[in-house]
C-alpha cells in the first residue's frame, strides 16, 4: 500500500478529497471548526481553490469558506 | 402590543442553535405576531421575544442569538451563555439541522452542560427527500433520551408535538448520564463537576467555561483542560461519539454527488462571474434602494411635510412666530428627516433580509474577501461601504453583516469617508460654479482625493483596531428561497426599532439648530451659528474660508444637501442662477476647490453619527466618528492649499 502524504489544505486543488489528520490553529479557531464539523478524521471535497481568495470546502453536508491562514493549520491526506 | 414578559412569572422558553438553521422560522411560527424587537444589553445583537399562547397559558419565548459553539468567541456566543446563566429558562429548545446532523448534536452536547430541561429540534426535515439524507427520529430520540422534534416551518410538521412538550417540560438534562457523554471527554466533565461542586453549589455555567474556552478562565479545576492536546481530545472524543449516533440514525445515499447548490456555486464563487453577478447584485440592490424609495420620500415631503409646514405657516400661532417657527422649521423638518429615511431603509432592510435568507450574502464575502483584505477588511464589508456611496444611514446599519466585532467597528468609522448622494449632489452643483468647463475634470480630482483619503483611512483604521490578520471561517449555507413573511416582518421590526432609537434624537437636534441659527437676530445672518462661525473664522484662516462658507459647511451637519440652501441665505440669493453668480464672484476657485474637498470629507450628517452611536451602543464611537471627519477634512484642506500655493 503506498504511503499516504500529508499536505496543508493550502496545497490541495479543487476537486480533491481529503481527510483531516491535524487542526494546528487557535483554540477559539478549533472549537468553531468543531462547531462546523471539521474536526480530525472528517472527510471533505475540495470544492474550490485556485491559489486567490478562500478555499471552499464541504464536509459532509456543510459548505465552508476558509481564508488562507486557516487553511495552512489544516493538515489532510488524500482518500 | 403591549407585553411585558419579564416582570410577569410566565415560564421562559429559550430558542438556540447555531446560524442558518432556521431559529428564527420556529420563534415566528410559535409566537406569530404577538412578538418584540429589542437589543441583548450592551450588545449590538437584536433581541427577539415574544409570547406563546397555548389554550389560556402564556409562555415567554426568547429567540437567542445564533452560535456556532458556545466557546465566547463572539458576540453570539456569550449572549446564549449569559441568557442561559441570567434568565435561567425554564425549558431550551435546541434547534438543529435535519441535514447537519452532526453539527448539530455537538451543539447539542455543549447546551446539555447547563443542566437545563433540553428539546432537540432537527428543522428543516422537509428538505430531507431532495438531498438522499434520511433521519430516523424515534431512533434518536431512544439515543439521546430526551424529545426529538422534527421540525419544519414550510409545512408546520412538529408544532403540536412542540406545543404538548412545552407544556409538560421534561426533566432538566445531566449531561454526566447522558450518551453524548459516554467518553473520555464526558469523563473529564465528571470530574469537573464534581471537584467544581465540593464547595457546594455545582456552577454548570462556569464549568462549561472552563470545558468550551479553557484559556479565558483561570480557576484550579481548568489545569488538566488548559492545554489545545486537551481541547482537540474533547473534540474528537465528542465526535466519536456523535459519528456512532448519527450512524445509527442518519443516512447519505451518494456522498460525491453534487448538490443543486455546490452546481449554482460553482458559478457564484467563480473568480470572473462571481464578480459580475456581486456588481450585478450590488447595482441592482443600490437602483431598487434609491429609485423605489425617492418617489416615496417625495410624496411623504410633498404630501405631509411641506403640507404640515404650509398649513403651520398660514393658519396656526399667527400671533406667536416662535411656537410657528419650532413647529415649522424645527420640529415638522426634524420630523421630515427621520421621515425620509424611513422609505430607503424599509427598501434595504427586505432587500438585504432577502438576500441573506437565500444565503446569498455568503456569497458576497468569498467573492470579495480577496480584494477588501488589501484594505485589511473582510469580504463582508463590500457590501455596506458600497451602499454608502447611496446614503451613509443605511450603509453604517448594514455593518452588522460584518461578524467580527473589530472589523465591524472599522467599517463602521470607515463609512463616512464614503462620499454619499448627498454629498454628490453639493459637488454637481457647485462644481460648474466655482470651475466652469474645469468642472468635470475638477470634479474627478475631487472624487480621486477622496478615494485616496478612503484608502489611507481604512490602512489606518484596520491597522490600529486589530494587529491579527482577518481570519475567515465562513459557512456557506444551502440556497433556498426566501421565507417572504419572515422577511416581511423583520423588516418592519427593523425599520421600527430604527425610528424608536434614532428619531428623537434627530428631532432634538434639528430643534436646536434651528434655534442657533434663528436667534437672536431675525436671519441665519444674524444667529448665533453665524456669530459662532465668525468666533472661528481666524481657525478656518489657513483653509482661506471666511465665516459664511463656516456657516455653510456646519449646516450640512443636519442634512448635507442643506450646504446650498445655506449658502442661498447667506448671500442673499435663493435661486440656482442668482446664487452661482454671487459665488462666483465672492470665492475665488481654489478656495472653491477646498469647500468642495470639505464638503465631502467633513463630519457626516447628524443621522449617520446617531447611527453609529446605535450600532455602536457607545457615545464615545459617535464623537470618535466626529473628530475623525473634521481632523481629516481639515487636513486634507490645509494640504491642498499648501499644494495650491505652490503651484
Amino acid at each position: 500500500m503506498t504511503e499516504k502524504i500529508k499536505e496543508r489544505l493550502l496545497d490541495c486543488s479543487s476537486g480533491d478529497f481529503v481527510e483531516i489528520i491535524e487542526i494546528h490553529l487557535e483554540g477559539q479557531d478549533i472549537i468553531r471548526l468543531a462547531g462546523l464539523g471539521m474536526v480530525d478524521g472528517a472527510a471533505m471535497r475540495v470544492m474550490k481553490n485556485n491559489g486567490r481568495g478562500p478555499i471552499i470546502i464541504r464536509v459532509k453536508q456543510t459548505r465552508l469558506a476558509l481564508g488562507h491562514h486557516e487553511a495552512k493549520g489544516i493538515f489532510v491526506k488524500a482518500i | 402590543m403591549n407585553f411585558n414578559p419579564k416582570q410577569s412569572n410566565f415560564m421562559t422558553i429559550g430558542i438556540i442553535g447555531q446560524p442558518n438553521v432556521g431559529k428564527s422560522s420556529v420563534f415566528n411560527l410559535l409566537t406569530g405576531l404577538q412578538q418584540e424587537i429589542g437589543n441583548w444589553p450592551g450588545k449590538t445583537v437584536d433581541r427577539h421575544e415574544g409570547i406563546l399562547n397555548i389554550s389560556g397559558q402564556r409562555y415567554r419565548m426568547v429567540d437567542v442569538p445564533g452560535a456556532y459553539s458556545l466557546t465566547p468567541r463572539s458576540d453570539e456566543e456569550q449572549i446564549v451563555l449569559d441568557f442561559i446563566k441570567n434568565d435561567k429558562p425554564n425549558l431550551i429548545l435546541v434547534i438543529g439541522h435535519a441535514q447537519h446532523i452532526d453539527r448539530s448534536l455537538f451543539f447539542l452536547s455543549e447546551a446539555m452542560l447547563f443542566n437545563c430541561p433540553l428539546v432537540f429540534v432537527p428543522n428543516m426535515i422537509d428538505m430531507l427527500p431532495g438531498t438522499g439524507v434520511t433521519l430516523d427520529i424515534d431512533q434518536l430520540a431512544k439515543q439521546l433520551t430526551i424529545p426529538v422534534v422534527g421540525f419544519s416551518a414550510k409545512t408546520k410538521q412538529g408544532i403540536a408535538e412542540l406545543k404538548a412538550i412545552i407544556q409538560n417540560p421534561p426533566p432538566a438534562v445531566s449531561c454526566v448520564d447522558n450518551i453524548l457523554f459516554k467518553n473520555s471527554f464526558g469523563q473529564s466533565i465528571a470530574n469537573l463537576l464534581i471537584n467544581a461542586g465540593a464547595g457546594g453549589e455545582v456552577d454548570c455555567y462556569q464549568a462549561a467555561r472552563v470545558i468550551t474556552a479553557p484559556k479565558l478562565n483561570n480557576t484550579p479545576a481548568q489545569q488538566s483542560l488548559d492545554d489545545q492536546s486537551n481541547l482537540l481530545a474533547m473534540i474528537s472524543s465528542r465526535y466519536e461519539t456523535i459519528k456512532k449516533i448519527s450512524a445509527a440514525v442518519s443516512h447519505k445515499r451518494n456522498k460525491a454527488e453534487l448538490s443543486y447548490t455546490d452546481k449554482v456555486d460553482q458559478y457564484v464563487t467563480h473568480e470572473g462571474w462571481g464578480l459580475l453577478i456581486v456588481v450585478l447584485v450590488f447595482a441592482l440592490l443600490f437602483s431598487c434602494t434609491y429609485l423605489a424609495a425617492i418617489p416615496v420620500q417625495g410624496v411623504l415631503d410633498e404630501y405631509i411635510i411641506t403640507w404640515l409646514r404650509d398649513n403651520i405657516d398660514k393658519h396656526l400661532f399667527a400671533e406667536q412666530p416662535v411656537i410657528r417657527g419650532l413647529l415649522s422649521e424645527g420640529i415638522v423638518l426634524g420630523a421630515g428627516t427621520v421621515l425620509a429615511f424611513v422609505p430607503v431603509l424599509a427598501v434595504f432592510y427586505f432587500l438585504i433580509n432577502m438576500l441573506e435568507d437565500s444565503g446569498y450574502l455568503a456569497r458576497v464575502a468569498v467573492i470579495m474577501d480577496r480584494y477588501l483584505q488589501l484594505l485589511g477588511l473582510p469580504g463582508k464589508s463590500a457590501l455596506p461601504l458600497f451602499l454608502g456611496l447611496g446614503c451613509n444611514v443605511p450603509a453604517v446599519i448594514g455593518s452588522r453583516v460584518v461578524e467580527s466585532k473589530k472589523s465591524r467597528l472599522a467599517t463602521i468609522l470607515l463609512t463616512p469617508f464614503v462620499p454619499c448622494s448627498a454629498r454628490f449632489t453639493v459637488l454637481v452643483f457647485l462644481a460648474p460654479v466655482f470651475f466652469g468647463y474645469y468642472a468635470p475634470l475638477m470634479t474627478l480630482l475631487v472624487i480621486a482625493v477622496n478615494a485616496l483619503v478612503f484608502i489611507v483611512m481604512a490602512r489606518l483604521l484596520t491597522k490600529s483596531l486589530s494587529k491579527a490578520k482577518a481570519s475567515l471561517i465562513l459557512e456557506l449555507p444551502n440556497y433556498h428561497w426566501p421565507q417572504f413573511r419572515l422577511v416581511l416582518l423583520t423588516t418592519y421590526q427593523q425599520v421600527c426599532l430604527f425610528i424608536k432609537s434614532v428619531a428623537t434624537w434627530i428631532l432634538g437636534f434639528s430643534i436646536l439648530l434651528w434655534f442657533l441659527s434663528t436667534y437672536p437676530g431675525s436671519g441665519l445672518n444674524d444667529s448665533y451659528l453665524a456669530s459662532v462661525g465668525r468666533l472661528l473664522e481666524p481657525i478656518a484662516a489657513p483653509l482661506g474660508f471666511d465665516w459664511r462658507l463656516l456657516v455653510a459647511l456646519f449646516s450640512g451637519i443636519i442634512a448635507r444637501e442643506n450646504v446650498v440652501t445655506a449658502l442661498g441665505i447667506i448671500y442673499g440669493d435663493e435661486t440656482p442662477t442668482g446664487l452661482s453668480e454671487i459665488l462666483r464672484n465672492n470665492i475665488s476657485s481654489d478656495v472653491g476647490f477646498i469647500f468642495l474637498l470639505l464638503s465631502m470629507l467633513f463630519v457626516p450628517c447628524l443621522s449617520t453619527v446617531f447611527v453609529v452611536r446605535k450600532e455602536t451602543r457607545a457615545w464615545g464611537y459617535a464623537f470618535l466618528s466626529i473628530i475623525l471627519n473634521s481632523v481629516v477634512a481639515i487636513t486634507v484642506g490645509v494640504i491642498a492649499r499648501l499644494l495650491i500655493s505652490y503651484l
